[in-house]
């Protein structure tokens, strides 16, 4: 089953939203890309929605390289050497920030998630590349919990 | 050197009421932010109240004029701008530029990085309107947004106002490798969104305004509105692990076992949502580069990673 508009009844949990549900006024009540979960389904049907766009999850095409240095990447992965230097530092920061979620599953789930991300997405267009020039200087030099 | 300081929430309530210097919001601007929250307000009265502040009145048509929105022909009148942005999108753009102006302007220095302070403002704004899509609370994530805009606001208050009593809690977080909420908590008895609190409420904004601020480090203890006050709370903690910019500390907290379950945040959800959110940061640099009171100087790509 490729790509396709399906009535709400045959919704099942290996799908993905590919077009977002939106009320009459054109707001966003249910983004795309989400994976429509038993209780997401509800929701839609509660809301009176009758047909989505969905892709079912097999269709969706291989998952971008994950970083060597995480240890649950699933399947072999090839990292080119200029990318090496790069997941580990992404991989070292992301495990610095996560050090008071040791004892977390969900938080180490979400560690890995973001390392991979952010080693997809690399270093353009995230908030930390935009400067507030204007921004008041420290009285003593910066200090920003470094 | 360990500051054992107690310090009296009712007494420090009275010397930030008093700071004469304080950052105030603008009557044009209170009144807009009030007055969309009004269910019987119109595009007229909103076009009007902006049409009084010239400055701000330049950005909406700037901002709905731009290759952002991509609109064919030039858009001329502010009215016309508001009917097409939509009241929650006229709340972010006079939010985000008058808070940014109010401490621009503002007395006081402090060791916090302000750069940094406003990316990690920016970095849970997006978070949280994304998390409150993400509830199903597409309807109000604008509200979100603005939550997620102002939830540190306290930390301003106290390190650019009450350096004295602020420095010490910034350098024991950092001497105890614990978060500036901990050191608040630890130092103070009190926390920066009790402080944010007194500030929105001076400001005398929205209600939910008030409680997104003051209620985002305990989204279980909330009755009211609490979606929106847990996609503040998620939205922070998101932005913390993406690391944008940064809110004196750059530690994740683990999310409250109780509010996962309450909200089903699992695996999934964090797999959806990730992805998300760094699409929407992306797409907002731009936005932001139009509605910023300064201009913004993009930081030259090095190669090194946004963290």
């Amino acid at each position: 089953m490729g790509q396709q508009t399906i009535d709400i009844s045959q919704a099942t949990s290996d799908m993905k939203l590919i077009k977002p549900v939106t009320n009459a006024s054109g707001m966003v009540l249910m983004p795309e890309g989400i994976r429509l979960t038993p209780i997401f389904i509800d929701r839609l049907k509660k809301w009176g929605v009758q047909t989505v766009e969905v892709m079912t999850e097999k269709d969706e095409s291989p998952a971008a390289p994950v970083p060597q240095a995480d240890a649950r990447a699933s399947g072999p992965t090839r990292i080119l050497e200029a990318d090496r230097g790069f997941a580990q530092r992404i991989t070292g920061d992301v495990a610095k920030r996560f050090v008071l979620c040791k004892d977390y599953p969900l938080m180490m789930q979400l560690r890995t998630i973001v390392a991979k991300h952010l080693f997809q997405h690399g270093p353009k267009g995230m908030l930390n590349t935009i400067r507030f020039d204007s921004a008041a200087e420290p009285r003593d030099g910066v200090r920003d919990g470094n | 050197m360990e500051c054992a300081m107690a310090i009296n929430s009712a007494k420090l309530r009275i010397r930030i009421e008093s700071i004469t210097d304080l950052p105030t919001l603008s009557t044009v601007v209170r009144k807009i932010m009030n007055e969309i929250s009004n269910p019987s307000i119109n595009a007229a009265d909103i076009g009007m109240l902006i049409e009084q502040d010239p400055a701000l009145a330049g950005k909406v048509l700037r901002l709905v004029n731009s290759a952002y929105y991509g609109f064919p022909k030039q858009i001329k009148s502010i009215q016309h701008a508001v009917v097409i942005l939509g009241f929650s999108k006229i709340r972010t753009v006079v939010a985000t530029t008058s808070v940014f102006d109010a401490f621009k302007t503002a007395n006081g220095r402090g060791n916090l990085d302000m750069a940094r302070f406003w990316q990690h403002s920016l970095g849970t704004a997006i978070a949280a309107k994304t998390t409150a899509e993400m509830f199903g609370m597409g309807h109000v994530a604008e509200d979100a947004f603005v939550g997620g805009l102002l939830h540190d606001i306290g930390k301003i208050v106290m390190d650019r106002f009450l350096n004295p009593v602020y420095a010490p809690v910034l350098g024991h977080a950092l001497d105890r490798n614990i978060t500036l909420l901990d050191a608040e908590r630890e130092l103070m008895g009190l926390t920066h969104a009790l402080v944010g609190e007194w500030l929105i409420e001076k400001w005398r904004l929205p209600p939910v305004i008030v409680r997104m601020v003051g209620d985002h480090h305990k989204p279980n203890q909330t009755t009211e509105r609490r979606e929106l006050i847990a996609a503040v709370y998620m939205g922070d903690i998101l932005a913390r692990a993406l690391g944008v910019g940064s809110g004196g500390d750059e530690y994740v907290p683990p999310v409250d076992p109780v509010v996962a379950a309450n909200f089903r945040i699992d695996e999934d959800f964090l797999q959806n949502i990730i992805p998300k959110i760094i699409r929407e940061m992306t797409k907002a640099v731009d936005f932001f580069s139009l509605i910023s009171p300064i201009p913004l100087a993009k930081r030259p790509n090095d190669g090194k990673p946004p963290i």
